[in-house]
């Protein structure tokens, strides 16, 4: 008598269509995670296209850069721009602090310019005008042999 | 007293419980559909009528083929977007791009294959259905217009076929669309303009090349869709066909 009274306390936790609801909407929802994640995964940049190489510096041939010339690489992932001048090799970010544009060097001006809104800055990075916040980003460069050596 | 308390927290976790319940089925389709969105649309007459409309009993599973070639054509769509990301159509890349997606990008073997057996899988249940129709008569009138709606899908899935096979770029793909555009030559007067215009000169070129991947993902992926729409309206509208 008692037993039976218990039972009929019990809540119920779950009718058998909501049990099967949940199952469905469960297989769903594992199908959609599935193929989201197979998908996005596809659409992820591969490795060689975003790679970030190491701390260490990045050397390029010094007949590549003659003297009052310039040259775009990647360095550590990120463009940048490195001159090469009388007073020796300078190396800098090329990604423009104003709106991101990459800067070009400018051998008869000596100074280097964005094209986009015509921000300009010296060798060092300082601003020398236009509208960049902030001066390039500047890394060590030096010639070692017939290396130019970044980083 | 004590006790009566302890009780009512006891309630009240229950309470809290179904609420929690409750937000989970908003979160399912039927919560949410059947909730807000109905309160704002009144969505929720249409759909059932549509959802619970009831199947004669004379449907079997050959009924599923047109539903199965349609489920298919999702599947291409889907895979070939992705697809699209990585080929590039040109005579010197097209097969490197391919050959790209298939053993270097994530998952790119899966949705490659993918998009090559859903294709092989449609042209079947596409033939299955038509015979299903041909088999119970349902071609016959008040229905006559829509087979040819279909005869028209039939056709744009071939082509979509027909295009898709050669942009792989490879041996097989190269000869089987030289000897498949070669066949419209057999015709009097017109075939050789004909083989011209589809192959866009003399020879399977980069043109060749172009034409078919526009063909194919550009012009009749829209085509098709519209045909489709019309298939589907005309089938809602006749009801389906009755026994054998």
């Amino acid at each position: 008598m008692e037993e039976k009274a218990k039972k009929e306390e019990l809540p119920v936790l779950m009718r058998r269509r909501t049990f099967l609801d949940y199952c469905i909407g469960g297989g769903v929802t594992a199908w959609a995670v599935l193929t989201a994640y197979t998908g996005l995964a596809f659409l992820w940049p591969t490795k060689s296209s975003t790679t970030e190489e190491g701390s260490e510096g990045t050397t390029i041939a010094l007949s590549e850069i003659p003297v009052g010339n310039a040259s775009k690489i990647s360095y550590k992932g990120k463009p940048t721009i490195v001159v090469h001048t009388q007073e020796g090799v300078f190396a800098l970010s090329a990604i423009c602090p104003h709106l991101g544009c990459l800067v070009n060097w400018h051998p008869d001006e000596k100074q280097i310019a964005c094209p986009c809104h015509a921000a300009k800055f010296d060798l060092r990075g300082n601003v020398l005008g236009g509208p960049s916040p902030g001066p390039l980003e500047s890394y060590k460069a030096e010639i070692i042999n017939d290396q130019i050596k970044i980083g | 007293m004590e006790e009566k308390e302890s009780k009512k927290d006891e309630k009240k976790s229950l309470a809290a419980r179904t609420s929690f319940r409750e937000i989970l089925n908003l979160l399912t389709l039927t919560g949410f559909v059947y909730g807000p969105l109905d309160e704002r649309l009144s969505i929720k007459e249409a759909l059932e009528k549509n959802l619970k409309k009831p199947v004669p009993h004379h449907v079997n599973f050959s009924f599923c083929l047109g539903g199965m070639t349609f489920f298919l054509f999702l599947v291409q769509a889907f895979t070939g977007v992705l697809l699209l990301m990585y080929y590039r159509a040109t005579t010197a890349e097209a097969y490197k791009s391919v050959v790209h997606i298939t053993n270097n990008v994530p998952f790119g073997w899966l949705f490659r294959d993918i998009h090559h057996w859903a294709s092989n899988l449609m042209i079947v249940t596409v033939f299955l259905h038509m015979l299903r129709v041909f088999f119970y008569g349902a071609y016959k009138p008040p229905r006559d217009f829509n087979w040819v709606t279909g005869v028209v899908l039939l056709t744009l899935t071939l082509t979509f076929g027909f295009t898709g096979y050669l942009l792989p770029w490879n041996q097989v793909s190269y000869w089987a669309t030289t000897v498949g555009t070669e066949v419209p030559s057999a015709m009097p007067i017109f075939g050789n303009l004909l083989k011209i215009l589809i192959r866009g000169g003399a020879d399977v070129t980069q043109v060749t090349l172009t034409r078919f991947f526009a063909i194919h993902v550009a012009i009749l992926p829209p085509v098709i869709s519209a045909v489709l729409g019309m298939h589907f309206i005309m089938i809602r509208k006749q009801g389906i066909s009755g026994p054998l």
